[in-house]
């Protein structure tokens, strides 16, 4: 064989495995349904879930660009049932005309329902998907389904679950009242040892109030908005409590995860007339001691803010002045509470969501032996928390404190 | 036999040989023993350049006449011009020039005149009868003419060699010799500003299609005796000349050996540009990659004299190879030298990613909008979706037909008249770009693709590695619609591998990268300031390393406190 045609055979074998696995598993973008989020709820027949999905229309979100088409909603809404979520999953090729994507999702929420059941056997499909991402946000809806949810949308956004991460991340960001949970964090909570899994609380809200006309945005269909605030607690795969606002703050402290908030306090000599302090800065440490067999945590809680409004300023300019030391020691008095009443609703859970079995598990693996048995009834009960809180007030903006 | 077979040899180009061999040997074997006269009727090639070869000079000038428009086939632009030499003498002198490559000026001020007003002056008693001819050969040759450049031919060959270089020869009845003398005068472009590598600061004139004026650039460039020029001729029959430039004494003595070698081994017919040449001598003949630097501005080619590298001339064009040159050379202006160092460091840059974006842009885009959708951004995989909803093409054939027609776009730019080319620029950006996408033919985010990497394919200050990088665009592209961004990856790694497999005269292409050599980094992937550049490219020199004494960075005097 000549040497011309040996390489024109080697140049033929390795172009042609080329042509011939030829587009394999090639999919048009166009050709493609963006799912943006999905509700997994109970469905009527027994035994069976059913899934929404809420699918982007790329066509009408593009027609906003060209000024008509406005009132068109940018992502349509449709439900499957099955006996598991692959089924079901499934099951949306008899109603979508395009291939469902799931890389895109993200938000996945449980309707209260079968959270209170337990979500543990929808669970599995999307962490083994390799489409379906850890960073998909997931959440409860409180008092309703996860479908109803998804109707729920923000003015602000074309697409609603675009609004409902907006608002967790604003709210993770500004307020601190929430939590960012996604599937990968809600995963390896299930996962772990010591460490109880929560989830984003989601609400759904009137948005037409008595005032028709205000906030009118002739999407006429709009009529729900979503709201964001507290958490949802879980213990193990099944729901069993809510954390509010002041108490989702006090998980926040212990975990470390409060970025920016606002922290209100009475105004020293005055009642009922407030004064907040904008939190600029916030860290927390934890160091687990085993004192006579028990289990015993102490939380170092350092907060650092502005000054940031005062009431009755210029009715009483002079006034009393509120001392920096005053208000400090308010600040750490308003965290402490909230640490403490996290803690104490957690018990009554029995479910440890701040992780501190977790944190026995690594620094005292001997001692974890013992409680990890049953650690969320009585090791945790009886765990004592000791909470340190050390807070400054750093400046006071344009004009005097 | 063995002459004519070595003369075919040397003076043919072997594709020709081959294709002839047949005819030509029968022929050369019926008729061993004289070439074939008068008559060049069905002549071959070597048949007359064996003719050629094989006349001399004789000493009556009718028949000298004769032989010259025999082998010039009576030519219409050849001109004799007879003189008598002396009043009384009346010794018969021919003057040969080819019409319009002779300066009549020069001719007539430097040769017939001085030649005809010594003829006359001539005291003839004390000669007589007695003048010699040779005699009246050198005086000519040594007093009379008032030419710089005068050479001596002996061989009938020569003469014709010089005549259609231009040169007038003169030819003096009895003598067997003639002299070549030089008035060329032909009509020719100016030196002008350069057309395809232009910079805003640095010199602005660029190499013209004449050998003389571009080493004349080079030489007012490096005024230096150890700038050295060696000619060469090649091609059988345009006899092109060929000059290599080499500064002695950092160049690799080695390096010009094989320039030589490798130019002297060429056996063609023809030579009309620098790209002849390119592609007989360049190491990768089947690289799409070019492993030759070729530029038109003396700049460009001193530096890259100054670091140990050979220059090519080459006589009818103005491109001038630089060799050897590496991957880096491409992606380098000679504007980078001129403009600040942290300029020419940030440019360098730009170009290195323009070069990968160029390369890559168009397969990415395929690649992830047919296999990869969640690598993108949400909003941004909806708009291209939105975009994509309607189109008719799949995005792989979509991206085909629009790089395609880009080229073609290209081509009939550079093609087109100067008159009616911003016509095509109009027509192309509306019909193709406006009207295609408002017809729903192709989505818009692809026209922005394509453009650019269009714009990204051109900042290459070389516009053979622009076209490389076009070329290569179109097998990423079905590599990218095939297997995704694997096929993609892929396709780098393949042109990686090619990369550095191949050399430019020795040096490996993409030094100082690969083989890593360090010190050359200073000038590849930034551009130190020149007081930095203490040493010339260790790939390149062998000998005279440092290229300037160390520590130079200005800086202002101490100022004394006393």
């Amino acid at each position: 064989m000549s040497r011309r045609l040996r390489v024109i055979l080697v140049a033929l074998l390795l172009v042609i495995p080329v042509v011939l696995g030829g587009c394999w598993s090639r999919r048009e973008i166009e050709r493609l349904a963006f799912v943006q989020a999905v509700a997994v709820d109970k469905a009527v027949e027994p035994n069976k879930i059913q899934l929404t999905v809420e699918l982007a229309r790329p066509s009408a979100l593009a027609a906003t660009s060209q000024g008509g088409g406005s009132l068109e909603r940018a992502v349509w809404q449709v439900s499957a049932t099955g006996y598991n979520v692959f089924d079901a999953l499934r099951n949306f090729a008899s109603q979508s005309s395009r291939q469902l994507f799931w890389a895109h999702n993200r938000l996945l929420v449980f309707g209260e329902d079968i959270a209170r059941e337990g979500v543990e056997d929808v669970l599995d499909a999307f962490f083994r998907d390799p489409e379906m991402r850890g960073s998909t946000k997931v959440a409860v809806c409180k008092g309703d389904t996860g479908a109803n949810f998804l109707q729920a949308e923000v003015p602000l956004e074309r697409v609603p679950s675009q609004g409902v991460v907006g608002i967790v991340l604003n709210g993770v960001e500004k307020l601190s009242t929430v939590v960012d949970v996604d599937v990968a964090l809600f995963g390896r909570a299930l996962a772990a040892e010591g460490l109880e899994p929560i989830a984003i609380r989601a609400e759904i809200i009137d948005l037409v109030s008595e005032d028709e006309s205000r906030g009118s945005l002739e999407r006429g269909t709009i009529s729900k908005a979503p709201r964001i605030t507290g958490a949802a607690v879980f213990r193990g795969t099944k729901l069993v409590g809510w954390l509010n606002k002041a108490e989702t703050r006090g998980f926040n402290w212990i975990k470390g995860n409060t970025q920016s908030s606002v922290i209100v306090v009475e105004k020293p000599n005055e009642r009922d007339k407030f004064l907040s302090v904008e939190l600029v800065r916030a860290n927390s440490k934890l160091r687990t001691e085993v004192v006579d067999g028990k289990p015993r945590v102490i939380i170092q809680i350092e907060a650092m803010g502005n000054f940031a409004d005062r009431e009755n300023i210029f009715v009483n300019p002079e006034g009393i002045a509120p001392s920096v030391l005053s208000i400090e020691r308010q600040m750490a008095t308003v965290i402490k509470n909230e640490v403490e009443a996290v803690i104490k609703r957690a018990k009554e859970f029995g479910s440890d969501i701040f992780g501190f079995g977790e944190a026995f598990h690594r620094f005292h693996p001997k001692a974890w032996k013992q409680f990890k048995e049953d650690w969320n009834d009585k090791g945790f009960q009886e765990l004592e928390v000791k909470v340190e809180v050390k807070t400054m007030l750093r400046r006071s903006g344009l004009i005097e404190l | 036999m063995g002459v004519i077979w070595g003369n075919l040899r040397t003076r043919m180009e072997k594709g020709l040989v081959v294709s002839l061999i047949s005819r030509v040997w029968r022929r050369l074997r019926r008729r061993k023993k004289t070439p074939k006269p008068q008559d060049f009727a069905g002549a071959t090639l070597s048949e007359l350049f064996d003719f050629i070869k094989s006349q001399e000079l004789v000493p009556d000038l009718k028949e000298n006449e004769d032989r010259l428009k025999q082998i010039l086939g009576d030519s219409s632009d050849l001109t004799f011009r007879h003189l008598m030499f002396g009043r009384e003498l009346k010794v018969p002198i021919m003057v040969v020039h080819v019409d319009g490559m002779v300066g009549s000026e020069a001719l007539m001020n430097g040769l017939i005149g001085p030649v005809l007003e010594k003829g006359l002056r001539l005291p003839e008693e004390k000669y007589g009868d007695h003048l010699n001819r040779d005699e009246l050969f050198a005086l000519i040759k040594q007093q009379v003419l008032l030419l710089s450049s005068v050479h001596e031919v002996a061989e009938l060959e020569e003469v014709l060699d010089y005549l259609v270089r231009g040169h007038a020869v003169l030819l003096i009845d009895g003598v067997t010799k003639a002299l070549a003398c030089e008035v060329k005068g032909w009509s020719e472009r100016n030196v002008e500003q350069p057309t395809t590598e232009v910079v805003v600061r640095g010199p602005q004139h660029a190499f013209v299609e004449n050998r003389r004026v571009n080493t004349t650039l080079l030489r007012r460039t490096i005024a230096s005796p150890l700038l050295w020029f060696e000619d060469f001729k090649v091609g059988a029959v345009t006899n092109t000349i060929v000059t290599i430039a080499y500064i002695k004494g950092i160049v690799d003595d080695g390096l010009v050996e094989e320039v030589r070698q490798r130019i002297k081994s060429i056996e063609i017919d023809a030579v009309f540009e620098s790209g002849y040449i390119e592609e007989l001598i360049e190491d990768a003949p089947y690289s799409p990659f070019p492993t030759i630097l070729r530029t038109e501005r003396p700049d460009k080619v001193a530096a890259g004299l100054l670091e140990g590298r050979v220059a090519i001339i080459i006589d009818g064009t103005p491109y001038v190879l630089v060799i050897p040159a590496t991957f880096a050379t491409f992606l380098t202006a000679a504007e980078d030298y001129y403009e600040r160092a942290f300029t020419g460091s940030f440019i360098r840059a730009v170009r290195a990613f323009a070069f990968f974006l160029a390369l890559t842009l168009p397969s990415t885009y395929v690649a992830i909008t047919n296999f990869h959708q969640e690598l993108l951004p949400t909003s941004l995989t909806l708009s291209i979706a939105a975009q994509r909803e309607g189109v008719p093409f799949v995005a792989i054939l979509e991206a085909l037909f629009l790089e395609f027609s880009f080229e073609l776009l290209r081509e009939a730019g550079i093609r087109l008249p100067k008159a009616i080319g911003p016509t095509i620029s109009i027509v192309g950006a509306l019909i193709l770009g406006e009207a295609a996408v408002s017809a729903g033919l192709v989505s818009p985010a692809l026209v922005i693709v394509v453009a650019a990497t269009a714009i990204a394919s051109f900042i290459s200050p070389i516009y053979s590695m622009s076209i490389s990088v076009h070329l290569l665009r179109f097998p990423m592209i079905i590599l990218a619609g095939t297997l995704g961004l694997f096929g993609v990856i892929m396709g780098l790694a393949a042109i990686l591998i090619h990369l550095c497999a191949v050399r430019s005269f020795g040096v490996p292409y993409l030094t100082p990268l690969a083989p890593m050599i360090l010190s050359e980094w200073k000038d590849t992937v930034v551009r130190l300031p020149l007081w930095q550049m203490d040493t010339r490219p260790k790939s390149l020199v062998k000998q005279e390393y440092i290229r300037q004494s160390p520590r130079q960075r200005p800086q202002p005097p101490k100022q004394d406190d006393n």
